[in-house]
Parts: C-alpha cells; structure tokens; sequence
C-alpha cells in the first residue's frame, strides 16, 4: 500500500483529525449544541423551521432553480469552451488559461458591480444603436453574473476532464470515427466526472449565494434565513433554517462521490493531446468559439471595468496606500490558511482514499462547503468565546482559523488528485528504505506532492484574500482586512477607491496563482524527470 | 477595544484623533452593510459571557436595545451627554445618541422637475408616479428595516402593513440596501428612493445630478436615526472605554462627523456645524425608539412575507 501520510505517521493523521474536528467542524458542532440546548429548554416548536412550507418553499424552489441553471450553464460553457483551447498549441492554451483560471477567485459581488458599471458605461453607445440598456435585475441579469463569476471554475473542471483523457484511447478512436464523433463519444462520456463535479461545486456554490441574487432582485432562500436572522438575532433559528439547505448540498455533495473519485483515479501525468489537429464540423468550433468568446468576455471585462474605475497607476497607488495595513493583514491571513490547508489537506487525502466504506469521510470532509460563511463565523466565535487570558492574543489568528475551516476541501481535493497521479512505487519504495517517517516525509513524499501542495496552499490563499461573510465576524480588534475596507468603501460611495482596492485584491490573486501554478508545473516536471531518469 | 457599525472611512479619523489626543490605542472592528446587521451585533450577543469589547459605536438605535435588552450594555452616562436631548438617551443610561443621520428621499434631477419632488412616503403610492421608477432598500435590514418599525409605531400595525402592502402591490423596486438606492436614483436608472442622508449627501457632494428631500416635514417628520455609543458590561478595559465615549459624545466630535458628511442632524444644543445639504432645521418624527424595537420583530415578520416571495 503506498504511503504518502502526514510526518509521524498515524500520529500525524491523528493530529490532523484532531485538527480538522476543532477547526473544520468545531463552529458547526458548536451551533448545533446551542439549537439542542434552545430546543430542549422549550423552543421545540422551532423544529417546525427545519421543513419550509409556503413562501419559504417558493423561495428553497427559487434557489434551486437559479443554482441548477447556473451550473448547468458554467458547465455548458465551460466545456465548449476547453474542447476549443484543446485544440490550440499548448503555448496559447497555457496562456489563456493562466488568465482566466485565476479570476475563479474573485468573490462574486465584484463581478456584479464590475457589470454593473460596464452596462451603465455602455448605455450611450447602445442609445446610439437605438438599444435600450439590459434592465439590471431580474433572471437573465443574475444568471450572466454569476455565470460570469464562475466560468473559470466551470472551464477548470472541463479543462482537468480533457486533460485527463488517455491520448492512445482518443487516437484509436479517430481511427474508426471521424473527429465530432470521438468528441461526442469517447471525450465527452470520459471527462463527464470532471464535469459533473465541476457543476456540482458550481451549484453549491451559487445555492449559498444571496448577495448577487438580492442585488438582481431575485429572492432566494439564504436571504430568508438571513433576514430572519437579523431579525431575531437567534443563531439556533438560523441553522434550523439551514438544515434544508445542508441536506441538499450533503446530497449534492453525496452525488458527486462517484465523479470526484473517478476524477481522482483516473489522472493520468500531463502527456500530448491531439496527434494530428482534430476536424471539427463548423457548426461545433462555432460554438466552441461562441462559448469561449463568451466565457472571455464574461471573466476578463469586469477588469476592464476596473481598470477604467480606478483611475490610474496613481489612482490604484493612493488606493493601496489607504489600505497597507488591512492588505498585509489580508496576505498573513490567507497565506496561513494556505499553508495550514495544504499540510492538513494532505492528511484529509490521505485519509480519502483508503476510504472505501460508505462514504462518511467523504460526507466529513466536504461538509464545510455547505455551511454559510456567516454561520461558520458566528460558531467560530462561539468556540473561541471562552477564552481567557494570554489565550485571547491567539485570537489573531482567527481569520486564518476560518478561512482554512472553509477551503480546505477544495485543498484535499488537489491533493488527492495529485496523489492519484504519481506511480504508488514511489511511496512504496520510499517506505522500504527509509524507517524515518520524518525523514521519508521530507527527503520523498513532500518533494513528490510538491506540486499539489504549493497549488491547494495558492488556491486556498486566493479564495481566502477576497472572502468576507467568515472574515468579518473572526477579525479580532485592531486587525483588519481587504475585503472589510472594500466593503466599506462601497457603501460609503468611493467606486475609485473601492476599484483600485478590487484590483489590488486581482493582482495579489493573480500573482499568487500564476506564482504557485507556475512553481507546481515546475516541479511536476522536475519530478517527472526523475521518474524518466 | 470598539466594535463600529459606523462606516470605516468615518469612523477611523475620529478613532485616530481619539488616539492621538488621549495616548489611549484604540483596537477597533468594523462591521459592513452587506453584513445586513448580523455582524457585529451578533458577535457581541455570542460574546456575552466573555466580552472582548470595551465600546459598541453603532450607526443606529435599534440594535442597540436590543442589546440593551439581552444585557450586553452596563450604564454609562457620560458628563458628556447632559446637554443632549431626553428623546436620544436611553433613560436608565445603557447608550447615548449623538450625530444623527434622517431618512430622506433622493430624486434624480435630470428626471423629476423640481416642481414635481416627491415630499412624502405618500408620493411612493401616487399613481401618477410609476412604481418601477421608484425603490427602497429591503425593510428588514438596517436604517431601512428600523424605518418601518417607527411607521409601525407610529401609524399602528395596520396602516403601516398596508403601506408596504400597496408599494409591493405597485412593483416598487425593493434592492439590496440604501447604498443601491442611491446609486440607481444617481445613475438615472430610477426617478427617486429612500435612503439615509449620508448616503444621498454623498451623491449630492460628488456632483450627481440628485436633490436631498427630507420625507413628510409638514406632517408626521422625518425619522431621525441617531448613532449610538455604550459601554460593554464586563468589558475588559472599562477606563479607557468611558473615555472613548466621553470623547464621542463632545461636540467638536459630533461637528467633526458632520464635516466628514455622515451626520446632518447634530444633536447637541450648541453645534454649530457647518452648512450641511439639508435644513438644520429638521421636524423630527415623534417615536420613542424603545416602542420602535417593541415593534421591530412583528414588522420584520409580516413584511418578510410581504417583499420575500
């Protein structure tokens, strides 16, 4: 069996568990015993909370539907999208994905105002054409926002479906069938676990989501749970009216066991694409083509936007200066939740495959991408409450604490599939000459997941740097943080000062994913070098 | 340690000048409107048994009872705040109002003559006025949420369910804070909204083409919204906390706020703040704030129902 566990071996792994159960799971648990302790000290008619019936039910079918489409079209988009760049050199592939793979990070509140900005600057010009601008609410406007938010994810996933097709196979194919036909039969049904975890995520994603869809006016149900909230300041109702949408993401995520584990068996290590250039029917590279100038335009103009917002060099400069201290802040955080998901994300994947039972660790470790951020802040601070003392100094590290919390799934997840994708004789013949666990972790098994570690610490530091509903309650007094300073500067009106801040939090996102994509690709090769050798 | 609803870039001079002045280091957490009040009133609620803040500097009235209410406040009454009117103290001395805000409604000028300004809540029901042209911000967060639990009060349950009942009923925009509002009239995308006075200020001090009415002057008034300071029970450092709200509660502090343009009705008898882009003389409506929580919950229910569908 190889071994690719955490230094210290079972030790570690129980550490990491220990870890992952106070961290990861503590707020949770801890609101949950606050809503036992409410529902058996007389509150048992809150129960009633849990079945939404009525308007609430409207408003659960609502969110389902707008969460449903959204996948449905990310994941459309997406993969028209990726069989187009897969075709291309791979120099123009790498650099095309390079620029929109990492605006996956962006929260989707600024793709909104980006849109917005873009449609009333555009106005002028379509009255010209005799157009009317795009009202900005109502369905069509939420389903291109968030689209637009999460095209990159949506192409992520079909590009690592692509990616990971077995050349000979589609070779052997185009032996028999003509191009569409090996597209259709053969590409399609094998990237399908990429891609329907693609969606998955997607939909979970956009089911937490009640930012985007207030600001189109569309009603969903997390808007219900979060005005009831405010209204009643009751963190025990609150997750009662959770619950339905806990148990459609754990189903969602239950539904997604067997592609994600398809998906992480299945890796093969880089490798050529087409032999020869595919012939495609023109009406498929037509839409290919519409789908990738869609999902361009979609991901790339909020910046554009931005850019024009900002005012400039100086403009970004006086924006930056305003906001040093909350940026340094926002950097620490992230890069401690980065580094801390890596390491404990290794001992997760480990954990996840040698998981053969019936899922449990699986349901475990994807639970934190169904709870709100606001709930999980709020249990953070109900976990953290108690402390004392000396102890309180540690409270610094809340965000980072939370953060992790959130994102180290998706850390897990790259780190499985980077497990999935190296020759197990490594780790077996690293286990038979080296007795030092210690030793045998860092002369072999984190130089081998060199590469996954750097790109699930880059990918968790992204999403962390811009992420606001958990930040916002962990944030201890005197530190602050980017996305609180954003937030406050559009409500207060600055949309200069708030677009300089936007691309300060691009540029940081981008240099940090183009930084460890670039380093993890590097030391791919370097490993799979020695594999050569 | 201060825990401020009040926006960042108003805030923060007024905490530094703190610093600066007293020697005291001031740590502070700010909350955000798309926190939609859970923020930092919910922090503290979950702090309660062990309190890490010393000050709560709210930008209104009703959370604050509530947290008077669920006994996370101690009595403070600051030397301070023996000038400032009865109607803004609480009366057992858990939290201070100064520097007020008001609702107020801001019309686009490139849109609606001067001529036809709305001057009331009752011209959001007048038919002549379309109701897609016109918006609020979701009645059950913030100022907004706090606004119909005063009309509420004010007018009884009834009559203020229908008021929101016909606004629904005539396809009044309903959008996600009064930030919006005042981006939606300012762009000319709407005709005109309610929203609070440094928001609508703001738009009218960056040169939109807006006007800044002040809702129902010759009738029942317009809501004033005070800010609200107090001290935390149990807070760690209780010293430097009343000194905090000493010093917020001085009128250069208040002058200083409506400089900065988020207050524009000063509360201290002898402001004299400069000229702000409403009336200094402003014909508030007559609620008492602890009925406004009283109604806070029904109406929260009932128009949750109402505009969540």
């Amino acid at each position: 069996m190889p071994d690719a566990s955490l230094p210290g071996g079972p030790l570690g792994q129980a550490l990491a568990l220990g870890i992952y159960l106070l961290v990861v799971m503590g707020p949770l648990l801890a609101l949950t015993g606050l809503t036992v302790r409410s529902l058996l000290g007389g509150q048992a008619d809150e129960l009633a909370l849990v079945l939404p019936t009525g308007r609430r039910l409207e408003l659960l079918a609502n969110s389902l539907a707008l969460s449903a489409a959204v996948a449905a079209l990310v994941t459309v988009e997406g993969w028209l999208a990726a069989t187009a760049i897969w075709a291309m050199a791979r120099s123009r592939a790498n650099a095309l994905l390079f620029l929109v793979l990492p605006l996956a990070a962006l929260p989707p509140y600024l793709y909104a105002l980006a849109w917005f900005g873009l449609v009333r600057g555009l106005e002028p010009l379509l009255a010209l054409l005799g157009l009317g601008a795009p009202a900005p609410y109502g369905w069509t406007g939420v389903l291109w926002v968030q689209g637009a938010a999460f095209a990159p994810l949506g192409l992520g996933f079909a590009w690592l479906g692509l990616r990971n097709l077995d050349p000979d196979l589609i070779d052997s194919g185009r032996t028999a069938r003509h191009d569409a036909a090996v597209l259709a039969r053969i590409a399609l049904p094998m990237s399908a676990p990429a891609l329907a975890t693609g969606a998955g995520i997607v939909f979970l994603l956009s089911l937490l989501d009640y930012s985007v869809p207030s600001l189109f006016q569309i009603n969903v149900y997390p808007l219900e749970v979060f005005a009831d909230y405010s209204a009643t300041n009751s963190p025990e109702r609150a997750l009662l009216m959770t619950i339905p949408l806990l148990l459609i993401a754990g189903a969602a995520a239950a539904s997604l066991l067997r592609p994600i584990r398809a998906l992480t068996t299945r890796m093969p290590s880089g490798g050529r694409r087409w032999s020869s250039p595919p012939h495609w029917p023109v009406g498929l590279i037509t839409l290919q083509w519409l789908a990738l100038g869609l999902l361009s335009l979609q991901a790339l103009a909020p910046l554009g936007v931005l850019l024009a917002q900002s005012g400039g060099l100086g403009g970004i400069g006086l924006s930056l200066a305003s906001a040093w201290g909350d940026l340094r802040s926002s950097l620490w955080s992230a890069g401690l939740a980065g580094a801390m998901s890596a390491l404990v994300g290794m001992g997760l994947a480990r954990r996840l495959r040698n998981e053969t039972g019936g899922g449990v660790w699986w349901l475990l470790a994807m639970a934190p991408l169904a709870i709100p951020a606001s709930l999980a802040g709020l249990g953070f601070v109900v976990v953290t409450a108690p402390l004392e003392g000396s102890l309180r100094g540690a409270l610094v590290l809340g965000p980072a604490l939370v953060l992790f919390g959130r994102f180290v799934p998706l850390s897990a997840l790259i780190l499985l599939a980077q497990m999935r994708r190296l020759d197990p004789l490594l780790f077996e013949s690293a286990r038979l000459s080296e007795s030092s666990a210690w030793r045998r972790a860092i002369l072999v098994e984190i130089p081998l997941l060199g590469g996954g570690l750097l790109a699930a610490a880059g990918l968790v530091f992204a999403l962390s740097l811009g992420e606001l509903g958990a930040t916002l309650l962990a944030v201890p007094p005197g530190m602050g943080a980017l996305s609180i300073r954003i937030y406050n500067y559009l409500h207060y009106g600055a949309s200069e000062t708030v677009a300089g801040l936007c691309l300060v939090l691009e540029i940081c996102v981008l240099a940090a994913a183009v930084g460890t994509l670039a380093l993890a690709a590097r030391w791919e090769r370097r490993i799979a070098s020695g594999e050569a050798g | 340690m201060v825990y401020t609803s009040v926006d960042q870039p108003y805030a923060e001079p007024i905490l530094a000048e703190f610093e600066r002045e007293t020697g005291i280091r001031v740590r502070a957490v700010y909350d955000v409107e798309a926190s939609k009040t859970t923020g930092l009133v919910n922090r503290l609620l979950a702090e309660t048994s062990s309190p890490r803040a010393d000050v709560f500097w709210s930008s209104e009235v009703v959370q604050m009872i509530l947290l008077e209410e669920r006994g996370v406040l101690a009595v403070y009454e600051s030397p301070q705040a023996v000038d400032l009117p009865d109607q803004y103290q609480d009366p057992e001395g858990y939290w201070t109002g100064f520097a007020a805000r008001a609702r107020a409604i801001i019309v686009n000028t490139d849109l609606v003559p001067a001529s036809d300004f709305p001057r009331g809540l009752a011209d959001f029901l007048d038919p002549s006025r379309p109701g897609e042209s016109i918006a609020i911000a979701y009645p059950f967060f913030g100022t907004t949420a706090t606004h119909a639990a005063a009309l509420y009060a004010l007018q009884g349950p009834e009559a203020a369910l229908g008021f929101f009942e016909e606004l629904a009923g005539r396809g009044v925009r309903v959008v996600d804070g009064n930030s919006v509002v005042r981006d939606l009239v300012a762009s000319g995308e709407l005709a005109f909204g309610l929203t609070d006075t440094d928001d609508a200020c703001g738009a009218l001090r960056r040169g939109e083409p807006v006007a800044v009415i002040l809702p129902d002057q010759d009738g029942p008034g317009t809501l004033v919204i005070p800010s609200t300071v107090a001290l935390i029970a149990d807070s760690p450092n209780p010293e430097q906390g009343r000194a905090l709200i000493d010093y917020l509660l001085r009128p250069e502090t208040e002058e200083a706020l409506v400089r900065a343009g988020y207050s524009h009705v000063p509360l201290h008898p002898d402001t004299s703040p400069p000229e702000t882009c409403i009336s200094s003389d402003v014909a508030a409506m007559e609620v008492d704030y602890h009925d406004v929580y009283d109604y806070f919950a029904v109406s929260q229910e009932q128009l949750r129902a109402v505009f969540l569908r």
